[in-house]
């Protein structure tokens, strides 16, 4: 018997892409897949065999009196948006972490604020930091100017720091305190310039 | 105590993966997900894989360990030829001996390589996509990880 749900579940053989029986489905070691030979072991979760949910229609407004959604005004109002206040109808609403956000609100929080599990690409200034205080050190001179833009960065983007996993803080002061010390050392360097002249 | 490890545990080894960027996938365990990260250098992307979406995971063993093994196999034998060659040549023992230092390395790679057990491809499937985990090479950590994962989407399947 195929395995076929209505969510698409079908596993199929990663090598030949043959659909696997349920006998071959429910495997706890290697066994070979029967179309290709191919030693698979699979696990299967309950989720396979589950029906996914349809989404509520929107209900229609049937007094003057009731509240209507933002997005759509011939739509009754259920819930109000936990990021900007809008009142949203069934269709409008997404809830995430426990809290109920409209399409805006969601598209907005991918750049700003709103839940980390919304973000899928972090940008790691510590990185950045830590690769502009180390790599001009090759070429000496170009510290005189990447030195200063190092702790001007590090100021600029401290409160920005941390992506979903990376800490990026250790790696900002190990940054500042490496651009510090160049700074410093140019100074001596051109005081002493200066002085014997 | 750092905020990484508040919310997510390291399941898997650091795998390097050279596909057009250089890049490090990771793979982690969070309160309700699996999240699976790819370091650029500058930038970080993740991929999520809720507990209640995860329809099953495959694993597919594959020929990785004895290819590289092989591999390991022909740095052994080619420092060793040249060791005996250079030996023969000069007649000077430096020449073993350096080369059985070189050889040494290459053996203690193909040995380590040999006891982290055959390669295998992990797949994670869900209603929407099915995604190789790429960081996951060998079939015990394959079975550890799943192992670990297992009771946990269970659970939050039963939900």
């Amino acid at each position: 018997m195929i395995l076929e749900t209505p969510s698409s579940g079908t596993i199929r053989c990663p090598a030949c892409n043959v659909a696997l029986d349920k006998e071959t489905g429910h495997l706890e070691e290697l066994s070979p897949c029967p179309a290709c030979g191919a030693l698979l072991q699979i696990e299967i979760f309950p989720a396979l065999n589950r029906r996914i949910e349809q989404g509520k229609a929107a209900e229609s407004l049937l007094v003057d009196d009731d509240s209507s959604c933002f997005y759509h005004p011939t739509k009754k109002a259920v819930v109000c948006c936990e990021g900007c206040g809008r009142f949203l109808c069934s269709l409008c609403q997404v809830e995430l972490e426990n809290c109920n956000l409209c399409p805006s609100c969601l598209e907005g929080g991918r750049e700003g604020d709103l839940p980390r599990l919304l973000h899928n690409r972090h940008f790691l200034h510590g990185e950045v930091a830590l690769a502009l205080s180390i790599f001009p050190l090759l070429f000496i001179f170009p510290t005189i100017v990447t030195a200063p833009a190092v702790l001007f960065y590090v100021i600029w983007f401290w409160k920005d720091y941390s992506g979903v996993l990376s800490q990026q803080r250790l790696k900002m002061i190990l940054a500042f305190l490496l651009a510090s010390s160049q700074v410093l050392l140019w100074i001596l360097i051109i005081t002493g310039i200066l002085l014997r002249r | 105590m750092t905020k990484r490890n508040e919310s997510y545990r390291r399941l898997s080894r650091p795998g390097l993966r050279i596909e057009g960027l250089f890049s490090i996938t990771k793979l982690w365990l969070g309160k309700d997900h699996l999240l699976l990260s790819t370091w650029y250098g500058f930038y970080e992307e993740y991929r999520r894989f809720y507990f209640k979406d995860i329809q099953a995971v495959l694993l597919r063993q594959t020929k990785r360990r004895e290819w590289i093994d092989l591999a390991w196999a022909m740095c052994v034998l080619g420092s060793v030829l040249l060791g005996v060659t250079g030996f023969f040549v000069t007649k000077e023992w430096i020449w073993i001996q350096g080369w059985s230092i070189v050889s040494g390395g290459f053996l203690l790679g193909l040995t380590v390589n040999h006891l982290l057990g055959p390669g295998c491809q992990m797949i994670l499937q869900t209603a929407v996509q099915k995604s190789t985990v790429k960081c996951v090479t060998r079939l015990r950590e394959a079975r550890r990880i799943l192992s670990m994962v297992r009771p946990v989407i269970h659970e939050a399947q039963r939900k």
